[in-house]
């Protein structure tokens, strides 16, 4: 599919950490198109197989999450407002004039208020924090629609900007979702060097638990997470941040298997395809972290799509990157110049 | 009542749970058919049945104090087990496995913010070698505590989770399923959900229920929170450890029709729940919880009703899920 | 009629896309556009010609774009007072074409601790619009182009409303709808400019028109959400349209507050005092004009007033509409 048009495809439905159905629903039915198998694990990840039909061949699992940030209802107050606390590491200064939806019994219009900055008094020194927001709804019965645990996802959906850059609320990682769904494509009908999983993997951003257990179930011999990392922006003094429209990143860290790597790296030179360096010098915070120790260990290797703007309600990418991604990935399962 | 004060009053703290594990042995034999007791020390009683692989867990550690180092005029100094911060340790008295007792005090007058370090024991010691006679370094103690009932409301020490452990062993007495069920008392819980893991691990359960305390949000100027003390027993939704599976949880109120209960969103914390979801290729796993005030205080708080209607939750979740 | 007022940019200074809209539906017997841009609408009075000027300002809060940077990044200045602290990660649309961007956050990751909690200050922010260089950037959008937030208005939960520009678009659907008709007087409606910068449209159309008694209609402060003490709360969504008696720039007339009080209490519309004296209207401007003015103001309750969503109770709204008009019939005595 058009990577534009699968990218907003991709945001259209919402998946909270933990409450991944809908999302996972749509995954499991593109994946049904392209594989053999596809199964859905006890906590919910979507696994699909695709044998090479080599004897012996070892398993490559390639995955991505699909769960995005969201908030998850506390309590109720009087005239439709509701306490929250936010799932996933959230900047709560965005919350403030945010619009989004509750899923309670039917999906709920709400927007995010705060106290307005001249009523606090000395001493609260305009800090934010979440317990002092809340949900606005304009629901007064609020307690027939909405119970304790309900949770609320940000309103913005997929939006073009200029040229090849796009907007959306869950890019992170739905842009990891898009790659692995156009490298299913791609490699129809190839011959494949391995036996390839792929997995769309839940609660990421609760502390890579989904890929725990498909890791335990796929038990591969090496794995790739497709991921996003930091873009540059404006004001990006930061190193370890990424320009977009540059190609994705491949990560170097001693937590990632410097042999895959490397691979990695000179299928992408010798095809010239546009990457980046990136450097972690420990754990990578990404599903790779809990995929390589999940049963009797693997390889593991991280390829990034630089995206500017993370856990916010506006993150950008640079389409091209997806795309580039998508090349590196797919010459590598084709077989490239690594020996399995 | 009598177990349940027993069971408060038994020394346990995480990673010497001996003595209550003893105790739990007692209780639950009569409705097992096979217990054994696995390298981290966690309690495993076996129901045997033909149905579903169910694991029940339930911690039964309690926070408690390590000693670290001795001083020359027989003083300790100790390290938190599990969360236990200063202000509720402070000019209280604690027990040792072996039966000395210390108090614990603060050097010079209390700052603002207390100081763990700051913190010793005194164990009535009146020099490094009469204290070294009565304890060593690593021993850990634990609050000392009265079990007290306070109209519908009882109070003690390690109600975390005892009151947990005295659910499940009720639950056990009144179970009539085909279920294939693992009743086991955890280790460890309050220093990072790690008997729970090897449990599940050895079990690969088909389900699992996690039973535990949670905190309340209903006493004065409390942080918000949803579940009160009486309100009915919580079930889980999310802690810092797990999200539950939400089949098992629209399950689990459908069978609490005619109980009181109440849904748990709970910011900090965890439960055994967590390390058991993500065993191996995943565990679906549900959360039962027993309003408690003032956790890992000694006077952690539960109200009688909650916990009879946690007991039911627990056998309709055996007998019907 | 208010759906798509709301949804129009208008930012103070650039206020040509409502203007327009308003001008292809406006009925009188005279429209003009004054050298500041307010339009001014002229129904002939049947009996008498005493002037009463009722005013509503067309511009709404947004920003104004100060620089272009080398990586293509807007820097802007906000226009009207909008607390800084709801700007970052907003979506927002630039320009006459409506280029969509968004207002850039740092990574929470990237954040040192104290980043984290303190509100981001509108210097250290920009419009991303995608660009790849400045030159593209300069290719889409000028230095002094306007920015606005990119909200769509619409109805939610119990006869609520939420929109960008409420604030005072409310006040527009309102004032098309009192000039429909002739009444005993000469009436001008005033549809003003630059409202949120200090109200100099406004001064200018009362210098010209010279009235003998003015109302000013407005959207409102309300602050009664989570936390807040009933106190501090303003006004209260639900409560009814807002009388206020005296705010920053102006003392309401005691004569005409008293009217639409007794007008509101006899035709049982739901009133509510303003429980402040913070803020200000076109009326500061309009009463001390030319020899003086006789001048009140009638309100909307907004919650998040000056921010991406503001929210309005649609019966708030409706007592509005009702009491302006009952009050139209009856304000002719006072001139």
């Amino acid at each position: 599919m058009e990577t534009r048009k699968l990218l907003k495809i991709l945001n259209e439905p919402y998946g909270v950490s933990g409450s991944e159905d809908s999302v996972s629903d749509l995954i499991q039915e593109l994946f049904q198109k392209h594989c053999d198998k596809v199964q859905k694990d006890a906590l919910g990840n979507i696994i699909g197989y695709i044998p090479s039909g080599k004897k012996n061949a070892k398993k490559l699992m390639i995955d991505a999450h699909i769960d995005e940030l969201g908030l998850i209802i506390t309590g109720m107050e009087e005239r439709g407002f509701l306490l929250f606390t936010p799932i996933g590491g959230t900047d709560v200064k965005i919350l403030p004039g945010c619009e989004v939806t509750v899923f309670g019994k039917k999906p709920l219009y709400g927007v995010i208020g705060a106290k307005p900055p001249h009523l606090q008094t000395a001493g609260e020194d305009k800090k934010l924090k979440a317990t002092d927001m809340a949900i606005d709804t304009g629901v007064l019965n609020i307690e027939d629609y909405v119970r304790v645990g309900d949770v609320a996802v940000y309103n913005s959906g997929f939006k073009a900007l200029t040229g090849d850059y796009v907007c959306a609320r869950a890019f992170d990682d739905r842009a990891g979702i898009a790659v692995l769904l156009n490298f299913l494509e791609a490699i129809k009908g190839k011959a494949l060097a391995f036996d390839i999983y792929v997995c769309a993997a839940v609660q990421e951003e609760l502390g890579l638990r989904g890929a725990k257990t498909a890791g335990f179930n796929v038990d591969p011999d090496y794995s790739i997470t497709l991921d996003v990392t930091f873009g540059t922006s404006f004001n990006s003094t930061d190193s370890g941040s990424f320009e977009l429209g540059k190609g994705p990143t491949i990560c170097m860290s001693p937590s990632l298997s410097k042999e895959l790597t490397d691979s990695l790296i000179s299928i992408a030179k010798q095809k010239e395809i546009p990457f980046q360096y990136e450097v972690e010098e420990g754990g990578t915070g990404t599903n790779a972290w809990a995929v390589q120790t999940a049963h009797s260990g693997c390889k593991s290797a991280l390829v990034s799509v630089p995206l500017r703007y993370m856990h916010s309600t506006c993150e950008v990418l640079n389409i091209k990157d997806v795309d580039d991604a998508t090349k590196i990935l797919t010459f590598f399962a084709e077989g490239g110049t690594f020996n399995a | 009542m009598k177990l349940l004060e027993q069971l408060c009053l038994a020394y346990g703290p995480s990673g010497a749970e001996g003595c209550v594990r003893e105790q739990i042995k007692n209780e639950i034999a009569p409705y097992a058919d096979e217990i054994s007791v696995d390298a981290l020390g966690n309690l495993i009683a076996h129901k045997k049945g033909s149905g579903k692989k169910i694991m029940l867990a339930a911690h039964m550690d309690e926070i408690g104090l390590m000693v670290t180092y001795i001083d020359d005029k027989g003083f300790l100094r100790f390290a938190q087990v599990g969360w236990l911060p200063p202000v509720f340790t402070i000019n209280r008295q604690v027990r040792f496995e072996n039966g000395v007792k210390g108090v614990v005090a603060y050097e010079k007058e209390m700052e603002k913010e207390l100081k763990q370090a700051k913190l010793f024991i005194d164990i009535g010691a009146k020099s490094r070698e009469e204290a070294e006679s009565m304890v060593k370094v690593g021993d850990c103690a634990v609050m000392v505590s009265e079990f007290t009932e306070m109209n519908d409301r009882v109070t003690c020490k390690a109600m975390d989770n005892r009151a947990g452990c005295y659910a499940l062993i009720k639950a056990a007495q009144e179970i009539n399923s085909s279920n294939d069920i693992y009743y086991v008392f955890t280790t460890q819980e309050e220093i990072g959900l790690r008997g729970a893991k090897t449990a599940a691990f050895a079990i690969e359960p088909d389900l699992a229920l996690s039973v535990d305390t949670t905190m309340t949000g209903d006493t004065p100027e409390s942080d918000k929170m949803a579940v009160t003390l009486g309100g009915g027993v919580a079930i889980k939704v999310m802690d810092g450890s797990i999200i539950t599976n939400s089949y098992l949880r629209k399950r689990m109120i459908e069978l609490a029709q005619g109980i009181p209960y109440q849904l748990e969103v709970l910011i900090d914390g965890g439960t055994d729940g967590g390390t058991i979801h993500t065993s191996r290729g995943g565990v679906m796993t549900g959360g039962i919880s027993i309003p408690t005030r003032y956790i890992h205080s000694i006077t952690e708080t539960v109200d009688k009703n909650d916990l009879k209607n946690a007991i039911t939750l627990i056998k309709r979740f055996c007998e019907e899920v | 009629m208010l759906e798509t007022l709301s949804n129009l940019n208008g930012v103070s200074g650039s206020e040509d896309e409502v203007r327009s809209f308003i001008l292809s539906k406006i009925k009188a017997d005279e429209v003009t556009v004054d050298v500041m841009g307010n339009i001014i609408a002229f129904r002939k009075g049947l009996k008498s010609h005493k002037k009463m000027m009722v005013c509503a300002h067309m511009d709404e809060v947004g920003f104004i774009i100060s620089e272009i940077t080398d990586k293509g990044f807007l820097k802007f200045k906000s226009v009207g007072g909008i607390d800084e602290r709801v700007l970052i990660s907003k979506h927002v649309t630039v320009g006459p074409d409506k280029l969509p961007g968004v207002i850039a956050v740092k990574a929470v990751h990237l954040q040192e601790k104290e980043e984290r909690e303190k509100p981001v200050e509108e210097k250290d922010l920009a419009i991303d619009i995608g660009a790849e260089s400045k030159e593209q950037a300069q290719k889409l959008v000028k230095i002094g182009d306007y920015a606005a937030f990119d909200t769509s208005y619409s109805l939610f939960g119990d006869r609520f409303m939420k929109g960008k520009a409420l604030d005072d678009r409310i006040g527009c659907a309102c004032l098309l709808k009192l000039l429909e008709r002739n009444y005993d007087f000469d009436f001008y409606g005033v549809f003003s400019v630059c409202e949120e910068i200090g109200g100099t449209g406004a001064k200018v159309a009362a210098q010209n028109i010279r009235p003998d008694l003015a109302l000013v209609l407005e959207g409102t402060t309300c602050s009664d959400v989570y936390k807040t003490e009933p106190h501090q709360q303003v006004t209260r969504l639900g409560d009814g349209v807002c009388i206020p008696i005296r705010d920053r720039s102006m003392v309401a007339n005691r004569e005409l507050v008293d009217a639409l009080i007794a007008c509101a209490e006899k035709n049982k519309i739901k009133w509510q005092y303003k429980h402040t004296t913070a803020g200000g209207t076109d009326g500061g401007a309009i009463h001390a004009s030319g020899a003086g003015v006789k001048c009140a103001v009638l309100a909307v309750p907004t919650r998040y007033i000056h921010s991406p969503v503001g929210v309005a109770s649609v019966d708030d709204y409706e007592a509005f509409l009702l009491l302006t008009e009952k009050f139209m019939e009856e304000v002719g005595g006072l001139i």
